[in-house]
């Protein structure tokens, strides 16, 4: 038996969990109460724990320093489904500071995973999959998260740990430290945990403006769809139309290359039926909600996601020049189809252009570091400059590992 | 009577067509014929138990298949503790079944083998039914094979394998599984069948694995049914394919099922690869045919089978030429005659080089999907050795059609 824990972290994991398990409930006929019948539950039954015969709760631990996030959670319709236990909140905020977040907060990161394996133990033995949500450039979101993380991965070896990392939207420039939380957070996660799939506040944003005509201010509609796209991410594990393909496989088929394990999402949610239509729709720039450009990369390992009913023809999308896939791939590319009553398709891909959104990243921590803004606040937090300065080094590597790859 | 043949099915895919594979076999036995020996160990309250394992890394698959086989209404009944699953999923990797990363259970499947070997007065030989495209069916099916080639090394060792198919289910992670598991495999094994699922769809006109592992199993039943009834043993085939090749690769493939049809052309049908399992470049099947296993179901006369033979020695090399054919009368198949080839063609060759060798070589050399492997502890020889042993066979192949 396989099991998955999903851990939301910080404000934005949990207003994105809070989504993602609106998906999840409906999609597995899970009422308020936790009631569902064994059959609609399915595969999906690795996300949820069973409690009595016919009630199931979702498998989640939702934490942050402060209680600001915890208590938007109050007007939610399932949040009697998450055990009380499994909220772990701290009592001061992290003051978008990665490093208060990592090496400050080690009380609640303890917490966590107590709470962490006492749902282990209480799921079955088998494969073990950890699937956090937060975001990179908050205090909470990429500090505690990082160092949740370290933990599992040194307490939980052979666990599969998949990290869904929202990226900050570029143009809001409110918090002046959140280009050194993600160069930090980015690059304790990339080499931790075994996947880190990207999202993007800005693309998201995009996407909801095209789609809906405006921008909800509090990301409900980012969340929203962002949470749409991980319920697909998600599906080849709960909803197969064959058996299930688990994380491992997952991460297995998506990173062809060790340390290249960043994924990007591209979603079409129209419901278009043939694989040139795909692959226009995955093409265009509000479609790709994690803001990784498709013009001048490679896809180093892509995998569509699609309703079962869906008529896609894996050579045929292997073949199409679009793609840019390179001619090492072998003759089909991975088509998952799932039972998901999502009429939407996913392309998950491992693309050589995640490089230019890595750049970015560097290049606003570089103006910064160049001039010590703000580096007071990180070292006084136990982060040196050293130990910054590395991060950078590392996440300038990869973006040159994911130039030469392909 | 029949020598006992064990049969193990291996991972997903393994473990399903094996099932299906036994049931139809069981149903099919003419009623006349003792039910027990070769396949099946006894008969009990009205259906047979097979000799036979279930394995998969991952309890999923033997859980599907669970309810179905231990039940006493199907024709076969298994006992439980011959399906033995592990806790966790090998993920579609060659190495974490191969080297135990994940628990196989391999003691324990090892120790079911040994009481259905023991419970047999004599034992011909074992029957291994995998898909060389999973983790447990490429890693496990290969670990199997050794173990049993160590510890049976005079019983026959026959593997019915799905080579990777590229319009149903492909992942990238196929060719290093189909190449290590092929690599690791073949020096243990005396017979492999071999069939893919995009010749299985062309064939069946539809993607549907409950149709693909139909077909499969159906295609081990005719090549079962000789054994079964004792009209020969596992160890005559394998050494018929032994004497013209050195190879152990077999094609599947079989005529259209029409009443009437002259023998004659039904030979040409299924040497021209129409009715393969596996898929085939056209051109490649112009070569020659090394040897054949015929079983012809039906309304067959011995004429027939002479006349087929005959076609078949036009086919094939001079000097190469054998065929051993069998007929399986039913009255209930006089509608439809078919005639099942499990041939060693030197088409394999090319459908080996383009299935498997050219996609894995493209990965070697970027160097994708390879690092699994390699942490989970395959040597980086090992790597360059299974391109080397593809790339000689399909070398033998092409000399053979010179």
């Amino acid at each position: 038996m396989a099991s998955t824990i999903a851990i939301h972290v910080g404000g934005t994991g949990i207003r994105l969990g809070r989504q993602l398990w609106d998906v999840l409930l409906a999609e597995h006929g899970v009422s308020h109460n936790g009631t569902a019948t064994t059959a609609s539950i399915g595969s999906g039954a690795d996300f949820f724990a069973r409690a009595g015969s016919t009630r199931f709760v979702p498998r989640a631990i939702v934490t942050d320093s402060d209680t600001d996030a915890i208590g938007a959670l109050s007007g939610w319709t399932h949040r009697a489904l998450i055990k009380p236990d499994n909220i772990v909140s701290g009592s001061s905020s992290c003051s978008n500071n990665f490093a208060t977040g990592y090496k400050r907060r080690t009380d609640l990161r303890d917490d966590v995973l107590t709470r962490v394996n006492a749902t282990v133990d209480d799921s079955p033995q088998g494969d073990l999959t950890f699937l956090l949500t937060h975001s990179l450039a908050g205090g909470t979101g990429g500090g505690l998260t990082a160092a949740i993380v370290d933990e599992l991965r040194s307490q939980h070896p052979s666990a599969t740990i998949i990290c869904c990392a929202v990226l900050r939207n570029r143009s809001d420039t409110s918090v002046p430290t959140q280009p050194y939380n993600e160069v930090c957070a980015l690059d304790r996660l990339q080499r931790t945990a075994d996947l880190v799939v990207l999202l993007d506040n800005q693309m998201l944003a995009a996407a909801v403006t095209s789609k809906f005509g405006s921008i909800p201010s509090d990301f409900v509609g980012h969340n929203k769809l962002a949470a749409r796209a991980l319920g697909l991410f998600t599906s080849p594990a709960r909803l197969p139309v064959r058996s299930p393909i688990e994380f491992r496989e997952l991460t297995g088929t998506l990173a062809p290359f060790p340390g290249l394990n960043l994924v990007g999402l591209a979603m079409e949610t129209w419901g278009k039926s043939t694989n040139g239509d795909l692959v226009a729709a995955v093409r265009q720039a509000h479609n790709r909600i994690s803001g990784i450009p498709s013009t001048r990369s490679k896809l180093l390992s892509p995998m569509f996601i699609a309703s079962k009913g869906r008529k896609l023809s894996a050579t045929a999308l292997r073949k199409d020049s679009r793609l840019r896939i390179p001619t090492w791939y072998p003759p089909a590319v991975s088509v998952a189809k799932t039972r998901s009553p999502d009429d939407s398709s996913l392309l998950v891909e491992n693309s050589t252009g995640v490089r230019a959104r890595l750049r970015g990243i560097v290049a606003q921590f570089d103006r910064l570091f160049s001039r010590d803004a703000f580096l007071h606040l990180y070292e006084g937090h136990g982060l040196s400059k050293t130990a910054m300065a590395n991060a950078r080094k590392n996440i300038n590597d990869l973006a040159t590992a994911y130039e030469n790859a392909g | 009577m029949a020598g006992a043949i064990i049969t193990i099915g291996i991972g997903g895919a393994g473990v399903a067509v094996a099932a299906r594979f036994l049931r139809n076999l069981a149903t099919d036995l003419a009623p006349s014929q003792g039910h027990s020996g070769g396949f099946f160990d006894r008969a009990g309250h009205g259906v047979l138990v097979p000799r036979a394992v279930f394995v998969d890394t991952d309890p999923v698959a033997a859980r599907r298949q669970r309810d179905s086989l231990t039940g006493t209404s199907g024709p076969i009944s298994v006992h439980p503790s011959y399906i033995v699953s592990g806790k966790e999923s090998a993920s579609r990797c060659f190495s974490r079944a191969y080297q135990g990363v994940v628990d196989t259970r391999l003691p324990v499947i090892l120790d079911r083998v040994r009481k259905l070997h023991d419970n047999a007065s004599k034992v011909d030989g074992f029957l291994i039914v995998h898909s060389l495209c999973g983790g447990t069916g490429s890693g496990l099916a290969a670990k199997l094979a050794e173990r049993l080639a160590a510890e049976y090394p005079k019983a026959v060792r026959v593997s019915a394998a799905l080579l990777p198919g590229y319009n149903a289910d492909a992942s990238p992670l196929d060719a290093v599984n189909a190449a290590l598991g092929l690599h690791t495999l073949v020096p243990n094994i005396d017979v492999c069948l071999l069939a893919d699922n995009d010749a299985l769809s062309k064939l069946k006109g539809r993607r549907n694995y409950a149709t693909f592992n139909r077909a499969f199993g159906r295609a081990l039943t005719n090549f079962a049914l000789p054994m079964q009834e004792g009209n020969t043993t596992l160890a005559a085939v394998a050494s018929h394919n032994r004497s013209t090749s050195t190879l152990p690769f077999l094609v599947l493939s079989r005529s259209d099922p029409k009443p009437q049809i002259a023998a004659k052309l039904q030979i040409r049908e299924v040497l021209s690869g129409q009715g393969a399992f596996a898929s085939y470049d056209p051109e490649s099947w112009e070569r020659p045919a090394l040897s054949s296993m015929l079983v012809f179901r039906g309304s067959y006369k011995k004429k027939d089978t002479e006349t087929a033979g005959k076609e078949l020695a036009r086919h094939t090399k001079k000097g190469n030429s054998s065929a051993l054919s069998f007929i399986i009368s039913r009255p209930e198949a006089q509608a439809g005659r078919a005639m099942h080839a499990f041939t060693a063609h030197a088409g394999i060759g090319p459908m080996l080089d383009v299935r498997v060798r050219q996609p894995y070589n493209r990965l070697l050399d970027a160097n994708a999907f390879t690092h699994q492997a390699l942490a989970d502890g395959i040597e980086p020889g090992t790597l360059t050795a299974a391109h080397a042993s593809l790339r000689s066979w399909i070398r033998s192949y092409g000399a053979l059609s010179v």
